[in-house]
């Protein structure tokens, strides 16, 4: 049986510790805001309404149209004068928040220092 | 060809796309009726319902029409091309949630297909349906019509239904599917061209449901195989294999556009020509062509008003895809440019084209001719970056719209009321007020 001689490197040193872990890929804003899903988009805010909510000027809005509506949360509302930042108010007793002229949930804030 | 029991088709058709990718940004648009206009703001593309009451129909000459819209306060809007194609991808996104084989089959619509065997009942159908519809509106905002059928064709006429109430409509039953196509419009069944609609008028057939009925080898002999395949199709057998659609390559690629201003002959006019010479040339890459010839075209004015069409065909040395080659051939071909004239409207044309070869061409005596490796990757890492990054990413110098990227091109096509690029530009975001 002729010998054949091996040219290539055989790797038989330690696997890198982490390899295999969960929580080892580099960690991604992208993935934390969610920026990736069709219902996720960008919006900038502008002048100071927002601040009594810790929101400034130039601030950038991370807005899912999907997530669920709660109270107490930001929101995005569609009206006569365009797209409005608002605090969604607790519904009138019996009455559900209705979806119908929120576009979206505010979910995160990006703000350059 | 299957038999059509085996898979149920959902297409998923958005309603006036273009119009509601607007209204998605700017709500006071949804309080009135709004037209979108083409390229160079020439003619409609898109109308909401209120514009299509109004009876204006696609594709009409914006100036036939604007004091019409103007009386009864429709919004224009110009094609804002990168919000459409970032909400179209939103939409399909959502849509691949619900099933493995999606098709895409244009930027507003796509067929969704499910094994048979998936949902039982009709009545289960119809929920999916609803659910996919209220899926969309609510992480895009986009409003869709959802028609469900044992073929595309059967999905198609029931979207159309759908369009017209409900949002919903599924053609499954044999019964409900006589019923749907009795009253519908032969010539607007899938598929089904002018010219067999015609024929068919000639014969007396006006519905699908007439059509339906006529015998197959009667279809065959008057319309072709294409007939014979909506005729399958409406009968509920499906042809064709799903998922398979590809447009075939095209034998020429053509773009052109309308100045705002005329544009003598210089230095810009050559700009727009070398500008929409390395977008053809793209797109010629991109379906893996070369071109054997470039077409330089334009509506011209000459001194004493004579108004006319240029033209000027330049062969290249060699079969090529390469930017450089086609901008060098436009260059000779615009020497040929009358020099007193004045341009309207410019474009080019990629002629004769043909597959691109595989390995490099040589001539009888093996010098090599076309692309040569090198110039191949270049090109290659070109389309790269344009496809992330964006057409003038990076481009030739001769192909960049202006000369200096402060100074706005003289030549660039009207678009007078394009809304921003929500979506794909971090300047142009929607923004957003709070109520004091």
């Amino acid at each position: 049986m002729p010998i054949q001689k091996m040219t290539t490197l055989i790797p038989c040193g330690f696997p890198a510790p982490a390899a295999d872990e969960e929580g080892s890929a580099p960690l991604s804003l992208d993935a934390l805001v969610g920026s990736a899903r069709p219902s996720v988009f960008f919006m900038r805010m502008e002048g100071n309404g927002g601040e009594a909510w810790g929101i400034y000027s130039g601030d950038l809005l991370v807005v899912d149209r999907a997530a669920p509506l709660r109270r107490g949360a930001l929101g995005i509302r569609e009206e006569a004068e365009g797209l409005v930042l608002c605090r969604v108010a607790p519904p009138a007793r019996g009455t559900a928040i209705s979806p119908a002229r929120w576009w979206g949930r505010v979910t995160h804030v990006v703000r350059a220092l | 060809m299957k038999e059509g029991a085996a898979a149920v088709y959902l297409l998923a058709d958005c309603n006036n796309f273009f119009v509601s990718c607007e209204r998605v940004f700017c709500p006071a648009l949804k309080r009135c009726g709004v037209a979108v206009l083409s390229s160079n703001d020439g003619c409609i593309v898109a109308r909401s319902d209120e514009v299509k009451r109004l009876g204006v129909s696609m594709g009409a000459p914006y100036h036939t029409v604007r004091a019409l819209l103007a009386a009864h306060g429709v919004a224009v809007r110009s094609s804002n091309v990168a919000l459409y194609r970032d909400m179209s991808r939103r939409v399909m996104q959502v849509l691949r949630e619900h099933a493995d084989a999606v098709e895409v089959y244009s930027i507003d619509e796509a067929f969704l297909r499910f094994p048979a065997t998936c949902a039982a009942a009709p009545r289960t159908w119809r929920t999916l349906a609803h659910t996919v519809r209220r899926q969309v509106r609510r992480a895009t905002g986009i409003p869709l019509s959802v028609g469900v059928g044992p073929t595309k064709t059967i999905a198609k006429v029931a979207a159309s239904l759908a369009k017209r109430g409900g949002g919903v409509c599924a053609l499954l039953r044999e019964e409900a599917r006589a019923r749907a196509l009795a009253r519908f419009p032969v010539q607007d069944v899938w598929q089904v061209g002018p010219r067999a609609a015609a024929a068919l008028a000639a014969s007396g057939v006006r519905t699908a449901a007439e059509f339906l009925a006529l015998p197959e080898a009667w279809v065959r002999m008057r319309l072709g195989i294409a007939g014979v395949r909506a005729h399958r199709e409406l009968a509920g057998l499906s042809c064709g294999a799903p998922g398979a659609y590809t447009p075939a390559p095209r034998k020429s690629i053509t773009r052109s556009r309308a100045f705002a201003r005329p544009q003598g002959c210089g230095a810009a006019l050559l700009r727009a020509f070398s500008y929409h010479a390395e977008w053809a040339v793209r797109r010629a890459r991109a379906q893996g062509s070369v071109a054997g010839a470039v077409a330089l075209f334009a509506r011209v004015a000459l001194p004493g008003g004579v108004r006319e069409q240029w033209e000027q065909v330049q062969k290249l040395p060699a079969p090529t895809c390469d930017t450089r080659r086609v901008l060098a051939a436009v260059t000779r071909a615009f020497a040929y440019f009358p020099p007193e004239a004045r341009a309207y409207s410019a474009g080019v044309r990629l002629l004769a084209l043909a597959p691109r070869p595989q390995g490099p061409l040589r001539t009888l005596w093996g010098e090599e001719v076309g692309e040569g490796e090198r110039r191949r990757r270049l090109m290659e890492a070109m389309d790269a970056v344009g496809e992330k990054y964006g057409f003038t990413a990076l481009c030739f110098a001769a192909a960049l719209p202006s000369a200096a990227p402060s100074a706005p091109p003289a030549w660039l096509p009207r678009a007078a009321w394009r809304s921003h690029a929500y979506t794909t530009q971090w300047a142009a975001l929607p923004r957003v007020h709070a109520k004091d």
